[in-house]
């Protein structure tokens, strides 16, 4: 029966709010970058340097403590070209990484500019696991993880 | 922690139910798939929802389903009323973390048939893939463009680096998915593809094409489990439930690439692998590659599927691409992987991880029609959510465990 009925739709929108509140270790990990400056925290038990910095660690189940200040190169470790226009995110094509500073245990998902994107394959000459990484800092900052983006080193 | 349970009371699959899967614009509402596979379920275990002691609803989130608290109105449309109900939801692990909390249950003593079922119905919002975005923190991650899809494809490109899998391989994978889908009557895309239908097909996130992806479905799925006094005798076959396990990853995709003791990064599947070892432990599983006669795995893209048959243990780390194209993994090759075609022919993201497990049931009983294994007495259903974080492994068995 349900094939020859047609169907009744009702249109609904949710347009909710929401004020999410940054523990203390986060807030300063992102203001420093609203600074200028990339930090790591140290988890105490493992000793690794945690970037983007958080107030646990997630293997020790400790708190960290003790600041570091990385060093603007790394590591590209992930990274993807984006090719999927979804409504609400940006225009791809896009590239999308991970990259691990030196002096951190852990990497960091930003966007990586620089890189033409016309030729998916010429792109991918440069795009390398791997592959050394300058990590830049927007000239407007606004204290957030978006205040970072990556370029392949020259 | 222990990693082996003592299983003292035996729990058997003795009924299963799933609608056809479709595109949401051509399927019926949650309550109707909801009732719908219940019943399947429940004609099957020649029971009727009196003979229920406890219900488990497996059900999408909020912001997905568009309803919040949707568990409140699944009870009287399944008959539930004054019936003991928990809502699971753990992404698209949620299927089989219903089959795990509802063998809890009865494993424990506290009820004797449980009734697990859930429905989805993806596109009820147009904008999926914006709500998956908010699985992402709101401090570091999600003011990025992060999806599900660009989660997969990092991980890939991470694999095709340490192991050199390549499109090629991602395809035939993708060529037998679609030969399997299209022998399911269930499934949702039933449409063979060659190798060169899904290199031509475009790029969503390098490397990871149209073909290599999952759709967007909509449909039901249902279990009915029960202890093994309470098994009827009219029944269908009882499909033992001899192992089920989950293992969690830490949270940051950014804190998975290191190279871990087994030898694991975020290119592999290691909590999949943690999780298999529990529960082929728990059920007595030492070979894996001798044992079990098929896998139907949560792999919602073709390079999933790879590093899924490595973290099961059907190939050594790195080595399951070729295998792949060799047949290994084909309908008839040596170990069949997801003969229902899996989840790139159907993904009812709520429930898809069940449909792993209600396959898994229909194989061991013989009931799998032209997707049969033959001879299949043991097949392992898997499931995943999260960031590629949350993994579950369930063994199911055609042979009673001893008590």
């Amino acid at each position: 029966m349900s094939t020859t009925v047609e169907p009744l739709v009702v249109d609904q929108q949710w347009d909710l709010t929401y004020n999410h509140t940054a523990d203390p270790v986060t807030a300063h990990f992102l203001r420093s970058l609203g600074e200028g400056k990339l930090l790591g925290i140290k988890c105490p038990v493992c000793e690794r340097t945690l970037a983007p910095a958080r107030p646990i660690c997630d293997r020790d189940f400790c708190k960290t403590e003790g600041w570091v200040e990385l060093g603007l190169t790394g590591t590209l470790e992930l990274f993807t070209i984006m090719n999927l226009k979804i409504a609400g995110l940006p225009e791809p094509p896009y590239v999308l990484a991970y990259v691990k500073p030196d002096g951190s245990d852990t990497a960091i998902g930003g966007f990586l500019s620089g890189v033409d994107l016309s030729s998916f394959d010429d792109a991918l000459t440069h795009l390398k696991v791997g592959a050394p990484t300058e990590i830049k800092f927007k000239d407007e900052r606004e204290g957030r993880i978006t205040d970072l983006y990556f370029q392949l080193a020259e | 922690m222990s990693d082996v349970l003592e299983l003292n009371r035996p729990v058997a699959a003795v009924g299963v139910g799933q609608t056809p899967f479709t595109s949401t614009d051509k399927s019926p509402t949650y309550v109707e798939m909801l009732q719908r596979s219940a019943s399947e379920a429940l004609d099957s275990a020649s029971l009727s929802i009196d003979d229920i002691d406890a219900v488990v609803l497996a059900l999408a989130p909020e912001a997905l389903m568009g309803v919040n608290h949707a568990e409140r109105w699944c009870i009287e449309n399944l008959g539930a009323r004054d019936k003991p109900v928990l809502r699971i939801q753990t992404g698209g692990a949620t299927g089989l973390s219903a089959v795990q909390a509802g063998f809890s249950h009865v494993a424990s003593g506290l009820y004797d048939r449980v009734l697990v079922v859930g429905a989805d119905r993806v596109r009820e919002s147009g904008d999926a893939q914006k709500i998956f975005n908010k699985i992402w923190d709101p401090f570091y991650e999600r003011p990025l463009p992060f999806t599900t899809i660009t989660m997969i494809a990092m991980s890939a490109v991470r694999y095709m680096a340490k192991y050199g899998l390549t499109e090629k391989q991602m395809a035939r994978v993708s060529v037998k998915a679609h030969h399997n889908g299209a022998l399911n009557p269930n499934a949702h895309i039933r449409k063979e593809v060659s190798i060169e239908d899904v290199l031509d097909s475009r790029y969503l996130a390098w490397p990871i094409k149209l073909l290599d992806a999952c759709p967007q479905s909509a449909g039901g799925c249902a279990v009915v489990l029960s202890s093994a006094d309470a098994v009827k005798p009219e029944a269908q076959s009882p499909a033992w439930v001899t192992g089920i396990s989950m293992a969690g990853e830490s949270y940051f995709i950014g804190d998975r690439l290191e190279v871990s003791e087994r030898g694991y990064d975020y290119g592999d599947a290691e909590a999949l692998a943690v999780a298999a070892e529990r529960a082929y432990a728990m059920a007595g599983i030492t070979d894996p590659k001798s044992q079990i006669d098929a896998i139907e795995t949560y792999a919602s893209f073709t390079p999933v599927e790879v590093h899924n048959a490595e973290a099961l243990g059907f190939a050594d780390l790195g080595t399951a691409g070729p295998l792949f194209e060799e047949g290994f993994f084909d309908l008839d090759g040596e170990i069949p992987l997801n003969p229902s075609g899996g989840v790139i022919c159907t993904n009812p993201i709520s429930v898809t991880a069940m449909v792993r497990f209600v396959e898994a049931v229909l194989q061991v009983q013989g009931n799998a029609g032209a997707h049969q294994v033959e001879g299949a007495k043991t097949v392992v259903a898997t499931g995943a959510g999260g960031s590629h974080q949350f993994f579950n492994v369930a063994v199911v068995t055609s042979e009673e465990p001893k008590k």
